[in-house]
């Protein structure tokens, strides 16, 4: 087994399989329900039939404040409770 | 009619019980003893991690519920503290398992969420990036080399366990990512750095790691590994599905390339080999 095909597992099982389940892009991918690399015990949470189109979230702002979303994710960085290792 | 936002088979689970750990296990049998009780050490703690994890999830929960949230990611976020849970039984009876005794449920877990007042659905939306499509990334890759160093039967079924749902996880940013409106993503694409840099410095510090050598065929990698497990998730998940998305991850490539050099990472071809692995755990 090399580093490659298990990198391009992954990326695929998370992003790809995300995406799809979204509806966007990587239709053509496998079902959501293959999903996990080692996935004998994964259930199929999220169905093949979550392919639909992607539809924004509602009461989206128009634009939001560089300044104020900078320190926000400065807080969000600095959160001792997160984020979580499990090593 | 169905909402794609709230396909129903996406809000339910199948039923879902403790993994059973095999009645013996020749692996941990013929362990020496000290090696035995560090592994214990190690899985109970990891028990504790797992229930902060699950805290964490609560506080997403909340903030998705507060929010408005993506109805799939909301389900699955709130699957997700319950996975944490069975996870933490998971790593508890495992730690049993090495200590050849009972394991005490872990300490309590308490986390302070910030009361700031500031917009809440930036908030929730750079939590989510920060622990799902970074944090369980990293930790997929982790657990993903686990398993390949794992040679105990026990410690294969758990980590095959947490490896599955860490996966599930993990997509959920993705799916939270694809339907967010553009301001948010504008604003998630100018603090990436932000957010990624403090993900990977925990994966980074070792401080609370007492094996630092790993026991690699008792699903514990050596720190080596697991920094390289972090590198490699950031380089080959996170900045190409930023970069699907049509982020700029320039400047995250950048970091990831001076962070590479900086700390002389091994490539991550040295993770998933298992002859590697197997050199690694001698």
């Amino acid at each position: 087994m090399g580093g490659e095909p298990q990198r391009n597992k992954l990326f695929h099982a998370i992003v790809g399989l995300g995406l799809a389940a979204a509806g966007c892009g990587g239709k053509d991918q496998a079902p959501i329900a293959d999903a996990g690399p080692h996935d004998a015990n994964a259930d199929a949470s999220m169905p093949p039939d979550a392919s639909t189109e992607s539809e924004p979230q509602p009461d989206a702002a128009t634009s939001i404040d560089a300044t104020a979303a900078a320190d926000v994710a400065v807080d969000v960085a600095e959160e001792i409770w997160h984020p979580i290792v499990i090593q | 009619m169905t909402s794609p936002h709230t396909s129903p088979s996406s809000l339910i689970r199948r039923r879902r019980r403790v993994v059973e750990l095999p009645e013996s296990d020749p692996v941990i049998d013929a362990m020496p003893p000290a090696l035995r009780q560090d592994v214990a050490k190690t899985w109970e703690r990891r028990a504790h991690e797992e229930l902060k994890v699950a805290a964490a999830f609560s506080v997403l929960t909340r903030e998705l519920l507060e929010t408005r949230g993506d109805p799939m990611v909301l389900a699955g976020i709130s699957r997700g503290v319950n996975d944490e849970v069975r996870h933490a039984e998971v790593c508890r009876s495992l730690a049993g398992k090495y200590r050849g005794a009972e394991v005490p449920w872990p300490a309590e877990v308490v986390i302070e969420p910030s009361t700031r007042a500031d917009d809440r659905r930036l908030r929730t939306a750079f939590h989510v990036v920060s622990m799902c499509c970074v944090n369980e990334a990293i930790a997929s890759s982790y657990l993903d080399a686990s398993l390949a160093g794992a040679q105990s039967p026990s410690a294969r079924i758990a980590v095959g366990e947490l490896l599955a749902d860490e996966v599930e996880h993990a997509r959920l940013g993705w799916i939270f990512l694809a339907r967010l409106p553009s301001p948010y993503r504008a604003a998630i694409e100018s603090n990436l750095l932000t957010l990624v840099r403090p993900v990977w410095q925990c994966w980074w510090d070792a401080t609370h790691v007492t094996l630092r050598d790993g026991a690699p065929e008792h699903g514990l990698p050596s720190v080596a590994t697991t920094r390289s497990c972090a590198i490699a998730a950031l380089r080959d998940i996170v900045a190409p599905g930023f970069a699907e998305l049509g982020f700029d991850v320039g400047p995250l490539l950048e970091w990831i390339r001076r962070a590479t050099a900086d700390h002389a990472v091994a490539p991550s071809s040295l993770l998933t080999e298992p002859s590697r692995l197997e050199n690694a755990s001698t």
